[in-house]
């Protein structure tokens, strides 16, 4: 009976380690893939628990994933390309108007900055993946209002969701999601960094 | 209308509604894809694979004397592999959009990001000032090539990445840290001495 169990338990521990092997290997050969053009592309390693923006094979900068939350049964290791970015309150670009004459001295010191700042970058939004993956970034929740609004994206999840599904089953569309929540900064500086057309991989070992 | 008709228009819109969910919990929950279909390979093979894998990645990432510049925190970093020889403190692009007057184009002052590489390098640069500086002051677009010529504005260095980006010096120190320009990124007068004299032609610079 005991080397019954040995031997369950080697099998087991075997399977378990080519399934890792397997997994990394097809996480190796999108991330090579990808590294090999000169654009910055982003890993969304859900086993690790981090974003990271990447340039061939090097991370530039990562952010701690601090809750995930699945919808279907994405792969393994998904490689696709961001389509749309959405939010709700989506930053716009300032137009500059032209100058009807030079501006005097005095104009020049009230300068006011008009830009497209980190500030100015939703912290809740959607990205919009060509393999049909919807992926949801949206701040922690802190404070009472932070709360409210986790409460009703959470409630909104579960309601909409299973929409997406049956609708994207009828349009015979691969249809998968994620949310992840990291803080409101990091949440800004992915949006900032993640321009539409650039690639990313998902790894959920 | 009557109030037991209304209750069974709502109900059989409520039953409908939970169809549908219903559908849809089953469509993403009924089971992962299949997946390699294909011969196994074993698993010192594999082992051996991503050994490979990890070299060729590693083959690829950035060696020596290289950029990296965060526009969204105005960071710069000079890096010899890995290790960060300097931290700079920079301007990125506005993202702000200038239209032609005509209509007929259109500029977006965004950085670019990716991978590039230093193409040239130069000291006490002129800046040619393109169509669009002229535009956005509302001056005439010159015809003569001298009259694009300004002299001061780019600080002590330039060290040109291609299409018509630079990273150089700047008059508004003040306004390092924000984003505010054109697309160029601008730096310190002591940060831009260290770039230009540390940092070869054919230096790669990676922004994002």
């Amino acid at each position: 009976m005991k080397k019954l169990i040995l031997i369950t338990l080697i099998i087991a521990l075997c399977s378990c380690a080519f399934a890792g092997l397997f997994e990394e290997n097809q996480f190796l050969e999108a991330e090579l893939n990808l590294a090999k053009k000169p654009n910055i592309y982003f890993v969304f390693d859900l086993e690790k628990k981090m974003v990271e923006i990447k340039v061939r094979g090097t991370t530039l900068r990562e952010f701690p994933i601090e809750g995930v939350r699945l919808w279907g049964s994405p792969p393994v290791v998904s490689y696709s390309k961001l389509i749309k970015k959405t939010a709700l309150l989506k930053p716009k670009r300032k137009e500059i108007k032209p100058k009807k004459e030079k501006d005097s001295d005095e104009e020049q010191d009230t300068f006011q900055i008009e830009a497209l700042e980190l500030k100015d970058m939703p912290s809740s939004y959607k990205l919009l993946f060509d393999n049909g993956m919807r992926l949801l970034v949206s701040p922690k929740p802190e404070g009472f209002f932070g709360w409210i609004a986790h409460a009703l994206r959470t409630t909104l999840w579960y309601v909409v969701r299973p929409l997406e599904s049956a609708i994207n089953m009828l349009l015979k569309r691969p249809f998968y999601a994620l949310r992840i929540e990291v803080s409101k900064d990091d949440a800004r500086r992915i949006y900032w960094a993640f321009p539409e057309g650039n690639e990313a991989i998902l790894y959920n070992p | 209308m009557n109030k037991g008709r209304l209750i069974s228009i709502l109900l059989v819109f409520f039953i409908l509604f939970m169809a549908v969910e219903g559908i849809g919990y089953f469509v993403a929950f009924k089971g992962s894809p299949s997946e390699g279909k294909g011969k196994m390979p074993s698993q010192s093979q594999l082992k051996a694979k991503n050994q490979r894998l990890i070299a060729a990645l590693r083959g690829l990432s950035p060696k020596g004397i290289h950029i990296v510049v965060d526009t969204a925190e105005n960071i710069l970093l000079l890096k010899n592999g890995d290790k960060v020889i300097r931290r700079a403190v920079v301007s990125s692009g506005s993202g702000n959009v200038l239209e032609d007057p005509t209509g007929k184009r259109v500029w977006i002052f965004d950085t670019p990001r990716g991978e590039f590489k230093i193409e040239s390098k130069a000291k006490n640069p002129n800046w040619i000032k393109p169509d669009w500086a002229f535009i956005e002051e509302g001056e005439d677009i010159p015809k003569s090539f001298k009259d694009r010529v300004e002299e001061g504005v780019l600080g002590d260095y330039a060290l040109g990445f291609g299409k018509g980006y630079f990273v150089h010096g700047t008059l508004y120190t003040r306004l390092l840290g924000r984003n505010v320009t054109h697309g160029c990124v601008r730096v310190g007068d002591e940060d831009l001495k260290v770039l230009y004299e540390t940092v070869p032609i054919g230096a790669k610079i990676y922004l994002f």
